[in-house]
C-alpha cells in the first residue's frame, strides 16, 4: 500500500494560479484607454459535436482500454463588460454521448461494449483586452473552470444488465489569449490557444467489494490540458474547431482487501464542432 | 482519435457553412434533433444535425429540410451502429406542410468478441442497410404564435435496400406528436416518436431471438435561427 497522501488543498502548487496572481489579472488593472469598445454583454449559445477518444496505459505504457465515438455538448458562454476595463467571461456546459469501448474486464478478459458519458461544468475566467492593430485586437485572460461526468462502462441494459460508473469531478485554473482579427464585412476570425492546470481532481468508482466496501475514490496525477479554439463569429453567429488534449497520470492506490484499485494513466483527446447564435 | 471522424466533423462543417452562406437571412435554421429511442431490448442516444430552411412569410410555400442522426444500440457487447439520412421537400399549407424525400439508414453489427452469428446468413441481415422514398405530413396547430402543439406521420413504403433482396421487408411508419416553442432565434420542440417496421429479421443472442420490428421514444430539437 502506498504511504498516505498529503490532503490537496485547491491553490497549493498551481503554477497558473500564481501566474494569475501575479499578473494582476485576478485583480485587473485597468485596461488601455485604446481598448477597443464593445456592448455591455454578448452571449453564445452553441452545439459542440465532439469527436472523442479515451485510453487508458498500465505503468509500463501498455495500452488496456480505448474508446472512440461522438459526444453532443450544448454551451452558453457570456462575456460582459463595463466600458473600457477588464471583461469577465462565464460559461456553462452539458455533454452526453456513447462511444465505443474495446478493453478488457477486471479478470483480464478482452471485452467489447459501450460507454456512456453525461456531464455538466462551467468556467469564470477575467480577462484584459488589449488592442493589436487597426482590425485585430486580443484577450488575455485567467480563471477557473470546473467539470463533473459520470463514466457509464458496459450499459447493457436488459441483456446482461452489468457495469458500474466512475464519477469524475475536476476544478482547473485556465488561462489563455484570444486573437481576432475583423473583418470588413463585418465578421471576425478568432484563435484562442489555451491551458488548464488541474487544482483538483477526484473519481469515484460505483464498485462493490465483498466485504462490502462500495465508497472507493482515487486522485489522478495532475497533467495540465492543452487546448485551441479557432473560428469564425459575426455579431448573429458563430463557427469554430476546438481542440483539446488531457492526460490525468496514474492515480494514487487504494487497497480494498486483496484488491488494489488505481485509476491507470488516462488520455483524453477531442476535436469538437462548435456552431450557434451570438445575441 | 479515427480518421472518419474528423473526417465527418470536417464536412459537417463544411455542409453547415454553404448552408449558412447560401441561405442566410430570413428563413435558415440549423440545430440538434436527439431521439431517445427504445429497440425492444436496449434504448440509445440517436442525435445528430437537423438543417431546416423555411420560407419567408411572403416567399415561395415550400420548405426543405435534412437530418443525420446516429446511435449505438448495444446488445450484451453486440453493437450495433445506427445511421439514419432524410433529406425533405415539403409544400407548406394552412392544412400543414405536405413532404417527400429519401431516406437512408446505414446498420452496422460488431460482435462481442469471441462470439460468432447464430447462421450463416445473420451477419448480413444485421449489418444490412435500407433506404427508399419518404413520405411525410405534418401539423402544426394553432399555425402561428410562440407555443404550438405538432402531429406528423412518415412513411417509407418501400425499401431498395440489401434487406429487400434478402426477402425480407423493411418499409415503416413513424408517427410522433409534440410541442414546438418558437421564439426570436431558437425553436425547440419536445415529443413522442414511434416507428414500426413490417418485416425484419430478430436478433439472435445465444438462442434467444429478439424483435427488431419497433423503436420509440421521447424526440427533441432545439434548432437556431441564423
Amino acid at each position: 500500500m502506498n504511504a498516505p497522501r498529503s490532503p490537496s488543498l485547491p491553490l497549493r502548487g498551481s503554477p497558473l494560479v500564481l501566474a494569475c496572481l501575479l499578473s494582476g489579472l485576478l485583480l485587473p488593472p485597468p485596461a488601455p484607454a485604446d481598448a477597443p469598445a464593445r456592448p455591455a454583454s454578448r452571449h453564445e449559445l452553441f452545439f459542440a459535436y465532439n469527436a472523442t477518444s479515451w485510453a487508458e496505459s498500465q505503468s509500463g505504457g501498455e495500452q488496456v482500454l480505448e474508446e472512440e465515438g461522438y459526444t453532443l455538448g450544448l454551451h452558453l458562454r457570456s462575456q460582459w463588460r463595463a466600458g473600457r476595463e477588464p471583461d469577465v467571461r462565464s460559461e456553462i456546459r452539458g455533454f452526453t454521448g456513447t462511444l465505443d469501448y474495446d478493453g478488457m474486464t477486471f479478470g483480464g478478459a478482452p471485452l467489447q461494449t459501450t460507454t456512456d458519458y453525461a456531464g455538466l461544468g462551467g468556467s469564470v475566467d477575467a480577462g484584459l483586452p488589449l488592442r493589436l492593430g487597426e482590425q485585430s485586437d486580443a484577450r488575455l485572460f485567467c480563471g477557473l473552470s470546473t467539470d463533473g461526468w459520470v463514466r457509464s462502462i458496459d450499459n447493457t441494459g436488459r441483456i446482461s444488465g452489468e457495469g458500474y460508473n466512475e464519477w469524475w469531478f475536476v476544478l482547473d485554473a485556465i488561462a489563455g489569449v484570444s486573437l481576432n482579427l475583423e473583418r470588413p464585412e463585418g465578421w471576425s476570425w478568432f484563435l484562442e490557444p489555451g491551458i488548464a492546470y488541474p487544482l483538483y481532481q477526484r473519481v469515484a468508482y460505483d464498485l462493490k467489494f465483498p466485504d462490502g466496501t462500495d465508497d472507493i475514490s482515487v486522485e489522478p496525477g495532475r497533467e495540465p490540458e492543452f487546448r485551441v479554439e479557432a473560428g469564425v463569429r459575426s455579431e448573429r453567429w458563430l463557427l469554430s474547431l476546438l481542440y483539446r488534449a488531457r492526460t490525468f497520470a496514474e492515480s494514487d492506490h487504494v487497497r480494498v482487501g486483496p484488491f488494489t484499485v488505481s485509476q491507470p494513466e488516462s488520455d483524453l483527446e477531442s476535436l469538437a464542432f462548435r456552431f450557434g447564435i451570438r445575441f | 482519435m479515427k480518421t472518419d471522424s474528423l473526417v465527418a466533423v470536417a464536412l459537417a462543417a463544411v455542409a453547415l457553412t454553404l448552408c449558412g452562406s447560401t441561405a442566410r437571412g430570413e428563413g435558415f435554421e440549423a440545430g440538434t434533433l436527439l431521439w431517445y429511442a427504445d429497440n425492444g431490448q436496449n434504448e440509445a442516444l440517436l442525435w445528430g444535425p437537423l438543417l431546416q430552411f423555411v420560407p419567408a412569410t411572403n416567399g415561395l410555400p415550400f420548405e426543405a429540410c435534412a437530418s443525420l442522426i446516429h446511435g449505438k444500440f448495444n446488445q450484451g457487447g453486440d453493437r450495433e451502429d445506427v445511421r439514419e439520412w432524410l433529406v425533405m421537400a415539403g409544400w407548406v399549407s394552412p392544412l400543414g406542410v405536405l413532404s417527400a424525400g429519401w431516406t437512408y439508414h446505414g446498420i452496422k453489427t460488431d460482435l462481442q468478441r469471441g462470439f460468432v452469428w447464430s447462421y450463416p446468413e445473420e451477419g448480413t441481415e444485421r449489418n444490412a442497410d435500407l433506404h427508399g422514398p419518404y413520405l411525410a405530413y405534418e401539423l402544426t396547430w394553432p399555425p402561428e404564435g410562440p407555443v404550438s402543439a405538432t402531429l406528423s406521420a412518415g412513411l417509407m413504403p418501400h425499401d431498395f435496400g440489401d434487406l429487400d433482396d434478402l426477402g425480407y421487408d423493411a418499409s415503416f411508419y413513424d408517427l410522433a406528436g409534440g410541442l414546438q416553442w418558437v421564439a426570436t432565434r431558437v425553436r425547440a420542440e419536445a415529443g413522442y416518436r414511434y416507428r414500426a417496421y413490417r418485416d425484419l429479421p430478430d436478433r439472435v443472442i445465444n438462442e434467444t431471438a429478439y424483435e427488431r420490428s419497433t423503436q420509440e421514444g421521447l424526440y427533441f430539437s432545439l434548432l437556431f435561427r441564423f
